[in-house]
């Protein structure tokens, strides 16, 4: 075979599109992204939903590479969210800079927070690093409610986002903002799931996957663990300083309590549930997190309200069945409902004969 | 010329000492062997030699370089790479994307640029991919390309890491034990596959082997560990008539043939 054929075969077998399927997946996929808006134009709660879920969907992509991929388990991923929201406001409040510009602040002050709360991977591993990490969150949280620094931070109280402008339009102004914003956050999502999946399937992926798997194994064979380390750190905290930034603007307002802890384990949750290691498993539990209370709220509550006596809210309800489902996937399926549809879908294939 | 050199290397863990003032110069081009009775000292050898344990006293020079103490991963980069005694593979990737990651010190493109893969990754890759799959023929691993390695059987597994170190076109390969547990006919196969490499990618190994019918066939020299200590060196036939070796190795070997080991 002559090696130029060669070539576009190895190009080809590492594309993203192999099979027709995936083409017409794609297709599908682009044209759900491209007619949501204007099917549901005057339905801000629809509208609401999607950008809820592209702006969080960036910061989970973010925590599946440090956690999914190279192996380094955060609790601080909403402290990390917490930095990038803070710093573009502030630098859109005090400074009056552009909503793009601040919004790129936020993402490089999250980054180095990130990499600062990185540097303890050199030493620590798992559950110990969790517990280094924790340590930011706890940090972000008290230094966000600290007095003295209420002249920065707004303290308790929070601070009120300056409006968002893009080309001299003020997107998050306007009415039907929810509209205007779906054409910021879905776009953006979609450019860092594609950014995420070609880094993970390029030589940084398998470096962090080799970390995650075997850190001995990968600094002999020539990786320099630490520095990869820090990358992932770096980048998941760009990834979540983004979309603290985008959320922020997106509701107008800040304050400490949308960082906590519980955010923070959310996003444990999103990453378990949906696939660890998969960025497709970040979309589905993103979606699946977010959506869960609102389904509790208006499906299984009212449904249940006429058996059971006693009377539960979604707020109570939610930690118990998360616990659960976590539960249940770290013993059925540790890879996360998209490993599950794998499976399905392996099935299926085989059945009743394969094609 | 000497590729690698050995000086008055000690590693002490508490107060046993596990290589004690190992000395010992390798050739270029060569097959040297390391042999020895269990817990003399080779594992731990090979370790000061890749920079994962750091012995407390000695010099160990590559190309006239001296590495001792060097990280692990900067050692790689100078042309040293290595298998394990028990195969160190990553679980969870593909034959292929493992014998991929031994590429790693290849990689030119800045790492976060790989998130634009048009722009210059997909060329990169493309180029890394073809050297790798000479790797996967060489080594008939083409059936196991797309397969998760935890799931592959163990000589499988141990192809599958020779493939890795080979993928980061060392100019010396240290193997840990190649033909430990694999059965006689992989044995035979890994025998061809190191005098290949030596022969025909001209790279010099330095390879830890207990079954010394094998060791005597493929090694251009051998040097011999006791108690951290080097008793002797020479080629295969010296060795062979080499009384102190007779009795420290070939006495403990028939120990072993006896209680089956
Ligand atoms: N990480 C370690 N901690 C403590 N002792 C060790 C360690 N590694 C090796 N040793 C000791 O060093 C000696 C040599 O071991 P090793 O190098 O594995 O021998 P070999 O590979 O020749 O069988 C043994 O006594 C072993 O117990
Ligand atoms: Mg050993």
């Amino acid at each position: 075979m002559p090696s130029g054929v060669f070539k576009t075969s190895y190009a080809e077998d590492m594309a993203f599109i192999r099979w027709p399927i995936h083409r017409i997946a794609l297709t599908l996929a682009a044209i759900f992204l491209l007619t949501y808006p204007f099917v549901f134009r005057n339905n801000i709660y629809m509208l609401y939903w999607a950008n809820y879920i592209a702006i969080f969907l960036i910061a989970t992509l973010g925590i599946n590479i440090l956690t999914g991929y190279a192996g380094q388990i955060s609790l601080g991923h909403g402290a990390f969210m917490a930095v990038g929201a803070y710093a573009s406001t502030i630098t859109a409040i005090k400074l009056g800079l552009p909503f793009p510009l601040t919004v790129f602040i936020g993402a490089i002050s999250s980054m180095l927070f990130g990499l600062i709360f990185g540097i303890p991977s050199l030493k620590l591993k798992g559950f110990y690093l969790a517990i280094a990490t924790l340590a930011a969150q706890y940090l972000v949280d008290f230094l966000l409610v600290n007095p003295k620094l209420a002249w920065l931070t707004g303290g308790s109280s929070g601070l009120i986002v300056p409006e968002a402008s893009l080309m001299g339009f003020e997107i998050t102004k306007l009415s039907g903002s929810d509209f205007y914003f779906y054409f910021v956050t879905v776009p953006l999502a979609v450019f860092f799931f594609i950014f995420a999946a070609n880094l993970t399937r390029s030589d940084v992926g398998r470096a962090w996957v080799a970390i995650r798997d075997n850190d001995i194994a990968a600094e002999i064979m020539g990786i320099n663990v630490f520095k990869y380390k820090l990358l992932a750190f770096a980048i998941a905290s760009f990834y979540a300083g983004i979309a603290g930034s985008l959320w922020a603007y997106y509701i107008g307002y800040l304050t400490p309590e949308h960082y906590t802890i519980a955010l923070s384990i959310d996003f444990v949750a999103m990453i378990l549930i949906g696939g660890l290691g998969r960025h497709w498993g970040s979309l589905v539990g993103t979606v699946f997190v977010l959506t869960l209370p609102e389904v509790l709220k208006r499906v299984i509550i009212p449904a249940i309200s006429g058996f059971v006596p006693v009377t539960f809210t979604a707020e109570s309800l939610r930690p118990i069945i998360f616990g659960a489902i976590i539960i249940l996937f770290l013993i059925a399926e540790p890879h996360g409902i998209v490993e599950l549809l794998r499976k399905v879908k392996e099935y299926l294939r085989l059945f009743p004969f394969p094609y | 010329m000497t590729l690698l050199r050995v000086n008055n290397v000690t590693l002490r863990f508490g107060g046993v000492k596990a290589v004690d003032g190992a000395s010992f110069d390798m050739r270029e081009g060569e097959v040297l062997a390391m042999i020895g009775p269990n817990g003399a000292g080779k594992t731990s050898l090979l370790n000061c030699i890749s920079g994962f344990y750091r012995p407390q006293e000695g010099q160990i020079f590559f190309r006239d370089e001296e590495i001792t103490r060097k990280k692990p991963y900067s050692i790689a980069m100078k042309g040293i790479a290595r298998t394990f005694q028990n195969v160190e593979l990553y679980r969870g990737m593909s034959t292929l994307d493992v014998i991929m990651s031994g590429r790693h010190i290849h990689y030119k493109c800045n790492p976060v640029f790989s998130g634009f893969y048009f722009l210059k990754g997909r060329k990169e890759e493309i180029k890394h991919r073809k050297r790798v799959e000479e790797i996967i023929d060489f080594l008939d691993l083409q059936q196991y390309r797309r397969k998760i390695v935890s799931t592959l059987p163990y000589g499988i597994q141990k192809r599958v890491e020779l493939g890795r170190a080979l993928a980061l076109e060392p100019q010396l390969l240290l193997l840990d034990e190649p033909m430990g547990g694999l059965s006689f006919e992989e044995k035979e196969d890994m025998a061809v596959y190191i005098l290949e490499i030596n022969e025909d990618l001209g790279i010099s190994v330095l390879l830890i082997e207990h079954d010394m019918s094998f060791v005597m066939d493929i090694s251009d020299r051998i040097v011999v560990l006791e108690r951290g200590r080097i008793i002797a060196s020479g080629t295969p036939e010296e060795i062979k008539n080499n009384p102190a070796v007779v009795q420290a190795y070939v006495g403990e070997a028939d120990a072993r043939a006896e209680y089956g080991g």
